[in-house]
């Protein structure tokens, strides 16, 4: 087995071990923590590999929670295939934005997926009666199971979560280390070079906005499964500028970087809320300290100074 | 034995406004020639060039590769129809390895195996002679280096049709001569248009030297009726 | 109230807002177009304007008018130095690249918002105009009698929105005096169309770019001191004028001050219009929708030069 893939499965392995050992705080803490590092690793696809700055990811993440919750909610569907539909309309939504969005580039591109994101968050909130957005709502207790398992249970919770956030961290490592996701990274790069090696780059870019999406959106649809909210705030702008501050602090462009950043930047607002209410200053204060001083992010310097191989 | 048309372009223009950078060009590249492409700068060399290998549309024209018309076929395709190009300008993944960079350029022909890929690799490297520099980082190498980088991407992907955009700009005597060398051993299977201001390593290399000014083609010959050329002479010194 | 006057009252109220949104999309115009940076704490520094001037105002006290007029000088000149801070310190030292800037701008927005929520505090706060006479706005109807004019109920504005009109005109003239016809304007174009032969002209492009990025803030600034007697100041009121400052500049094409005055006019005056008759949520979603279809499809805007 080769030193990546131990090192990766060792830290599901960790986490594994964790949900038998962590008191209940941090117990519920570290299954949210999961589920956000997906949303992160997807972002991270798009971000990290391809080079592709989205500063409307949170649209992706809601339209699987929308998704997932719209279908137990209005038609009674049970939660775990309303899970699956989550994910399917993400993967959809992000193919149609993907295919208007990739007509543009750097700015623009930044640029239009923020306004997409605003449209889905502002068509949330315009059609209220029946989304319920500007409050939110609540998939009761009892509804959420799968399979006879209640979900709401934080053991199951906890194990929902791992299994979510391993596959997906497999899946990345998988992608990152096979042709296409070498040619994702040369994309970033220099994308005219990878376009006159005879790589289809737009497709390429198309398939990273899709797969992107699509794990945002399954992290959007457990999010709701799991911790059973759901409502507007999630589409708004705040949050799409928090996995690009996960993947930032913890490291662009490699596997685990998501997950550290994530988990650092989950427990660095949790403190701050003791001292004062406004926990977005800490955000912005480590995106301004990111930008102009530390751009690989903690992964980043990490495999830049001791563990070259780390993908 | 009659040579095959590998590159042909027929009435072939590009305008940017109202500015005309290439206009009505006919030119067939028969397969197994060393071409070289020469003119003043401005002559709509890499224009034309970067319109062959489908970097830019035509404004009016048709280009055929290997029988296909692909006018209208974007660049990625061109490639992988058997064209490779080097940018005028060093175009190579900087923050990425030697080993890595050509490799890049090997594995859209081979894929998966990690093994062949790096067998592939190692003898397009060794061709330019930089075996040694493979864990490096393509950035940090000298100038020269990078444009032997370059051309070993363009290997790694065997080509039937190898455009090389200035390729000895930059280089030392010592380099220009290597470079000779390798585009006469490339040249045994694969066809070689050369845009070149160097005129040792034009008429050292080439079969056949095409001369552009103003956007279309004033000469077409041998490098022995090229140099006695009136209209090239005058292009070149302004007369 | 019938179709007509409810029209002319969105119409006005439209125009209000359009003189703000000019003032505060041609800020953003100017740093986008000179600089080439996109600002995403634009909206920041018009909320630090209006926070601004309640402080100004409220630590004045007495006449409303001194306070207002203090203010209409103090916190644009403010925001503006912090601005100028904000260039010097961070996006400089980026090299204004794209793709960093816009991350450390949009750290700048949380710093400064939050910071705002923890002095300011959460709550909205009025400050008094220095002048707010009612007037009645005439209509015509049809009657037996032929045309009458009349006084519908509802109808009417005040002086001091007029003036929010009449002051941003002027200083829309003033802005457009200085580049047209200063030397400063002159400076600011050069770099604006070509940085490098700029420098090589002797332009201190570095200096050019952090007044910009003050003048640029100062008008946003200026924008909300005018809005703040009719709004109120809120720590999250800059969010609004972001979004429809974008969908201007966008609109009227990025780096066109003519584009931008009149998108913004136009945006504004719509925006209005269709939040009267139908809902503010439905405006908005079809202005966000629109920036992002002439992004995608006609990437110059109005009057923007077409990309390569």
């Amino acid at each position: 087995m080769s030193r990546a893939l131990s090192f990766h499965l060792g830290l599901i392995a960790v986490l594994l071990v964790l949900q038998f050992v962590l008191p209940a705080y941090h117990h519920g803490n570290l299954a949210r923590v999961m589920v956000l590092a997906v949303y992160a690793m997807g972002y991270n696809i798009m971000f990290g590999y391809t080079g592709l700055l989205s500063l409307g990811h949170a649209m992706f993440f809601t339209a699987g929670m929308y998704g997932m919750g719209m279908s137990v909610r209005l038609w009674e569907m049970p939660v775990g295939v309303a899970f699956v539909l989550g994910v399917v309309i993400a993967a959809v939504f992000s193919l149609i934005v993907g295919l208007l969005a990739l007509r543009t580039i750097g700015v623009a591109f930044m640029i239009v997926t923020l306004m997409f994101s605003q449209a889905v968050f502002l068509t949330i909130l315009y059609f209220n009666p029946v989304t319920r957005g500007d409050e939110g709502f609540v998939i009761p207790q009892p509804v959420r199971q799968i399979a006879g398992i209640d979900l709401s249970d934080a053991t199951n919770r906890y194990f929902a979560a791992l299994i979510l956030f391993s596959v997906c961290l497999l899946a990345v490592l998988a992608l990152v280390r096979s042709p296409t996701g070498r040619v994702l990274i040369a994309i970033r790069e220099n994308e005219e070079r990878a376009r006159m090696l005879g790589y289809d780059t737009w497709a390429h870019k198309l398939g990273a906005v899709v797969m992107s999406g699509t794990m945002a959106g399954a992290a959007g649809a457990a999010y709701g499964a799991l911790f059973g909210s759901v409502g507007a705030s999630f589409a708004e702008v705040p949050f799409s500028i928090l996995p690009l501050l996960y993947v930032l602090l913890g490291g662009p462009g490699t596997v685990i970087g998501p997950f550290v950043g994530t988990l650092f930047m989950f427990y660095l607002r949790d403190l701050s809320s003791t001292l004062t209410d406004a926990h977005m200053l800490v955000a912005g204060v480590v995106l301004i300290l990111l930008t102009l001083y530390a751009r690989r992010g903690i992964m980043g310097l990490i495999r830049e100074r001791w563990l070259k191989w780390l993908p | 034995m009659a040579a095959v048309t590998l590159l042909s372009a027929k009435s072939v223009s590009r305008h940017f406004g109202g500015l005309k950078a290439v206009q009505n060009v006919d030119f067939t590249l028969p397969e197994g020639e060393i071409r070289a492409l020469i003119g003043p700068n401005g002559a709509g060399k890499t224009t034309f060039v970067s319109m062959l290998c489908g970097r830019i549309p035509v404004s009016d024209g048709q280009i055929t590769f290997d029988g296909e018309d692909v006018t209208a076929m974007p660049a990625h395709k061109r490639i992988q129809k058997g064209m490779a190009y080097t940018f005028q300008i060093t175009s190579i993944f900087g923050e990425l390895s030697v080993h890595e960079n050509v490799a890049l350029a090997v594995q859209r022909r081979l894929g998966n195996s990690q093994k062949t890929l790096d067998v592939e690799v190692a003898s397009a490297l060794a061709r330019v002679g930089l075996q040694d520099r493979a864990g490096q980082t393509a950035g940090d190498l000298a100038y020269g280096h990078q444009r032997l980088v370059e051309i070993a991407m363009g290997l790694g992907q065997s080509p039937r049709l190898l455009i090389l955009d200035e390729p000895t700009q930059g280089l030392s005597d010592g380099e220009v001569a290597e470079f000779i060398a390798l585009i006469k051993d490339v040249a045994k299977d694969t066809t070689i248009l050369l845009i070149e201001h160097n005129i040792d390593v034009v008429m050292a290399l080439a079969d056949r030297i095409t001369v552009m000014n103003f956007g279309e083609i004033i000469a077409e010959g041998t490098p022995q009726e090229i140099h006695a050329n009136e209209a090239v002479q005058t292009a070149y010194l302004g007369g | 109230m019938e179709f007509g006057p409810h029209l002319i009252l969105a119409m006005l109220e439209g125009l209000v807002q359009a003189s703000v949104l000019t003032l505060t999309a041609l800020g953003l115009s100017l740093v986008f177009g000179v600089m080439r940076v996109v600002n995403v704490a634009h909206g920041e520094f018009f909320m630090l304007g209006a926070v601004f001037a309640y402080g100004v105002a409220s630590w004045l006290g007495g006449n409303p008018a001194v306070g207002f007029v203090a203010a209409l000088i103090i916190a644009p000149l403010l925001v503006g130095v912090l601005a100028v801070a904000c260039d010097w310190l961070i996006l400089r030292r980026l090299d204004y690249d794209p793709e960093r800037t816009i991350v450390a701008t949009i750290g700048m927005l949380y710093v400064i918002q939050q910071v705002t929520l923890m002095t300011y505090g959460p709550d909205a706060h009025p400050v008094t105009p220095p002048f707010n006479h009612r007037l009645a706005i005439p209509w015509v109807a049809f009657t037996d009698t032929g045309l009458e004019v009349y006084f519908p109920w509802g109808l009417s504005t005040t002086s001091y929105k007029l003036f929010v009109v009449f002051a941003a005109i002027v200083a829309g003239l003033g802005i457009w005096l200085l580049m047209a016809r200063s030397k400063l304007g002159l400076i600011l174009r050069a770099t604006q169309l070509d940085r490098e032969t700029a420098q090589a002209f002797g332009i201190p492009v570095e200096r050019v770019y952090a007044f910009v990025f003050g003048l640029g803030a100062a008008l946003a600034a200026l924008g909300a001191v005018l809005v703040v007697p009719i709004q109120q100041a809120h720590y999250l009121m800059g969010g609004d004028p972001l979004l429809l400052s974008f969908i201007v500049v966008i609109i009227g094409g990025l780096g066109s001050l003519r584009g931008t005055v009149v998108a913004a006019i136009l945006i504004g005056m719509s925006d209005g219009i269709i939040s009267v008759f139908f809902s503010p949520t439905l405006a908005k979603i079809l202005a966000t929708l629109l920036v992002a279809m002439v992004l995608v499809y006609r990437p110059q805007g109005l009057f923007g030069a077409k990309p390569a």
